[in-house]
């Protein structure tokens, strides 16, 4: 009695697993339908650092047309990209380019990921994938996102940032710090509010790591900062010491290079570990100045494969009380 | 000789060789309290190293305390002075606590929802105080008002994302009074559901296995989701509470009812828990009283709690509560539809539904031939199915965990009280 027990169990244990199996040969055994290709190289065209538009040769093998969506995967998550150019449903037997672009820049491909390109048939309801790649980006500037485009949220901290670079900022119990876009998706604004209490400065940076060797790129690379408003530089007669700055900051290996504005002054002041680099400027409207690239990389020195760190920064000390704005609209290489 | 009728000797034997129940009682308690402070003391550790307790006193404290009950855990194993089985109660309490702690700080690392469902369920509470229908309104602002990353939102698989309400109504009902209170941050509802979860677990768990069942959902996973907005863990209270009642089948399908108001995983427990008080109920036909009252029960509560809203627009929240099982929502998880979302099998979404679907009738025709054995399978049979889903996240499997756990601890239990003794679960 028992023993016929276990062999009904085992029977109906078996049917799944049958089914399962010989459905799953079925359509192991099937040739694929739809052969993707994606077109080496891939181009930075955002200047992002990162992947957001391929370019596919897709060929229909199948009997049937096929109505296509393109999703490409470099880790668990993913999202489906824009098709540009190329008409979603492929004949059977007909082959056609399409250029695709991520539809969110936080899913656009990190330079050097693995990936593989997905074609989701909306017809069979079948994925169809391509080879796996490795993602080797050519035409990245030194300076990633220099327009400071597409801000999204951080996924770990669910802060607003622009893709490619990062937030950090600093306020004591009366201070106050706003990082956002400058207008509605492109560039940074930074606003304080020193309230004169404590010791440290309040300080807003939008900051990008810099590896040594796009640090050289970036030598020779002129670059000019455009801003809508700045901090006027002022600094302590006393000490010598800032008061209050907006401008561009790079820093490496302890040493810190400023470039700022002022309405009244330029030149250059040495600090411990630290030069400013003065320019006379109209902080109250809009303007642009080539940055002293090559004197500021020149003082931070550094070891060569040391990264090095590219912010936009505004900052001002306790003795400077009061509201502070600067608005940078964007970086121009070349 | 099956494996059941062995095991269920090798379990006598090692209960007589403890010295009997109480004796082993004992035993699993000392067991119980090393291996939680064992577990509290390394995950305080990791929880120190990625905070800043160093400028909040509050969270130092905290974390000091939840360290120092793990040393207090370990050492009430080995000491001798009072009866561990007493001492058991520190277990729950101290997981209860460490999973406040971790709670506090994962939120304060993460001030924002990890998932569109809670942002969808915070959302249409406040719709609901506004005065509309959440399942008939897009839920689209709340991923901006709550600021959910572009990682954590619902692709669909024709274009798109999730932007509606997609859980039966006791998923933001809840959210209803802790919104119109004025708090903002809806993921301290899952902490108590978490922490009342954990000691109904203790609680409704037998004897000598009572001490283990607060670890059944304090693994890392279970812990990151409930601050990580995974809303899962308020079924489970419920859910413990009804199956552990099964002899009150009124209340206990009121419960159900409840429990499945709140997600749809409880769902899937119904063919299977049909069967089973059919089976216990002896009737040739599933015809007792207690098996359509504990039916009745649970699908009164049920419409109590979602009849207003399927009376104010049917549509919606039907195709509402149906997207999770119908919608074309992307394969995701680590079960079986991996092979698809790495299109390394061409299979489509009927591939999986069906074997889901096959896995169901087959495990429900295991639990009708072999009732005696299945029915201590009974509460994985959900994971077992999931498995085989098109969608299989990890919320789908772990809170099934302390149901498992509490199946294992009453069979046991029978074992030595003989058969019929305990209730079963």
């Amino acid at each position: 009695m028992r023993k016929s027990r276990s062999l009904v169990v085992l029977a109906v244990l078996l049917v799944p697993i049958v089914a399962l199996a010989s459905f799953s040969w079925y359509i192991v055994s099937r040739p694929a339908e739809v052969r993707i290709s994606v077109r080496l190289p891939i181009v930075d065209l955002d200047g992002v650092g990162a992947g957001t538009e391929l370019q596919l040769d897709v060929q229909n093998l199948g009997q049937n047309p096929v109505e296509l969506s393109f999703w490409v995967m470099w880790f668990a998550f993913v999202r489906d990209w824009e098709i540009l150019e190329g008409a979603p449903v492929l004949d059977p037997g007909a082959t056609q380019t399409y250029r695709i672009r991520v539809s969110n820049i936080q899913m656009a491909i990190p330079d050097g990921s693995r990936y593989i390109v997905k074609a989701f048939d909306r017809i069979s309801g079948i994925y169809f994938r391509s080879e796996d790649l490795r993602l080797e980006l050519e035409g990245s500037p030194p300076l990633r996102n220099s327009g400071l485009w597409y801000w999204s949220r951080n996924t770990q901290t669910g802060v607003l940032h622009p893709f490619a670079w990062g937030l950090d900022w600093a306020a004591g119990a009366d201070d106050a710090v706003d990082i956002g876009p400058a207008d509605a998706s492109s560039g940074a604004r930074l606003w304080l509010r020193e309230g004169g209490g404590g010791t440290g400065p309040t300080l807003a940076v939008v900051h990008q790591a810099i590896n040594a060797s796009d640090l050289l790129r970036l030598r020779d690379t002129p670059v000019t900062l455009c801003w809508t408003f700045a901090i006027e530089y002022r600094d302590d007669p006393e000490t010598g010491y800032p008061l209050t700055a907006s401008g561009v900051q790079l820093f490496r290996g302890g040493k810190l290079a400023w470039f700022v504005l002022s309405r009244s002054t330029s030149g250059i002041v040495d600090l411990p570990n630290h030069r400013i680099f003065v320019v006379r400027a109209d902080t109250d409207r809009g303007g642009c100045a080539p940055l002293p690239l090559g004197p500021m990389i020149d003082f931070i020195g550094g070891a060569p494969l040391e990264d090095s760190s590219f912010a936009l920064f505004a900052v001002a000390w306790p003795k400077a009380p009061g509201e502070y704005h600067f608005a940078a609209t964007t970086f121009v290489l070349g | 000789m099956d494996l059941g009728r062995r095991l269920a000797g090798l379990w006598n034997a090692a209960a007589k060789e403890a010295g009997g129940p109480d004796r082993l009682t004992e035993i699993l308690s000392r067991l119980a309290l090393f291996f939680s402070g064992g577990w509290i003391l390394a995950l305080t550790f990791f929880d120190w190293i990625r905070s800043a307790f160093f400028v909040d006193l509050g969270l130092t404290v905290a974390i000091l305390v939840a360290f120092a009950l793990g040393i207090v855990n370990v050492g009430t194993a080995v000491q001798t002075w009072i009866p561990a089985r007493r001492l058991a109660p520190l277990v729950p309490l101290s997981i209860v606590y460490f999973t406040v702690v971790h709670y506090w700080l994962f939120v304060s690392l993460v001030p924002f929802y990890g998932t569109d469902g809670l942002a969808f369920s915070h959302y249409s509470a406040i719709l609901l105080l506004q005065g509309q229908n959440p399942y008939a309104v897009s839920q689209a602002p709340a991923l901006e008002l709550f600021r959910i990353p572009e990682f954590y939102v619902t692709p669909k698989e024709t274009g798109g994302l999730v932007t509606s309400q997609t859980y039966p109504a006791l998923s933001f009902l809840i959210y209803v009074p802790v919104v119109a209170a004025g708090a903002t941050d809806m993921r301290i509802v899952s902490l108590a559901g978490h922490g009342l979860a954990i000691l109904v677990a203790y609680r409704v768990t037998p004897q000598p296995f009572k001490a283990f069942a607060p670890l059944t959902l304090a693994f890392p996973d279970q812990l990151d989701f409930t601050p990580g907005s995974v809303q899962d863990i308020l079924w489970v209270a419920p859910l413990l509470l009804s199956v552990s009642t099964l002899h009150r089948r009124r209340f206990s399908g009121c419960l159900y009812g409840i429990a499945c108001s709140i997600k749809q995983m409880p769902w899937l427990l119904a063919p299977f828990l049909f069967v089973d008080l059919w089976k216990r109920d002896g009737t040739k036909f599933p015809s007792s009283a207690g098996l359509w009252n504990f039916a009745a029960f649970a699908a009164g509560t049920f419409l109590l709690i979602n009849g207003p809203f399927i009376l104010w627009d049917p549509g919606p929240w039907t195709a509402g509560v149906l997207d999770p099982l119908f919608g074309d929502n992307i394969p995701l998880g680590p079960g079986l539809s991996i092979l698809t979302q790495g299109a390394w099998l061409l299979a489509p979404k009927a591939f999986y539904s069906a074997t889901m679907v096959s896995v169901i009738i087959a495990l429900l025709a295991l639990e009708f031939i072999d009732y005696p054995n299945a029915r201590r399978a009974l509460y994985w049979f959900p994971g077992v199915v999931m498995f085989f889903a098109y969608r299989n996240l990890q919320n789908y499997f772990v809170y099934w965990y302390p149901f498992v756990f509490l199946a294992l601890a009453t069979w046991l239990r029978e074992q030595y009280q003989g058969s019929g003794h305990a209730e079963v679960p």
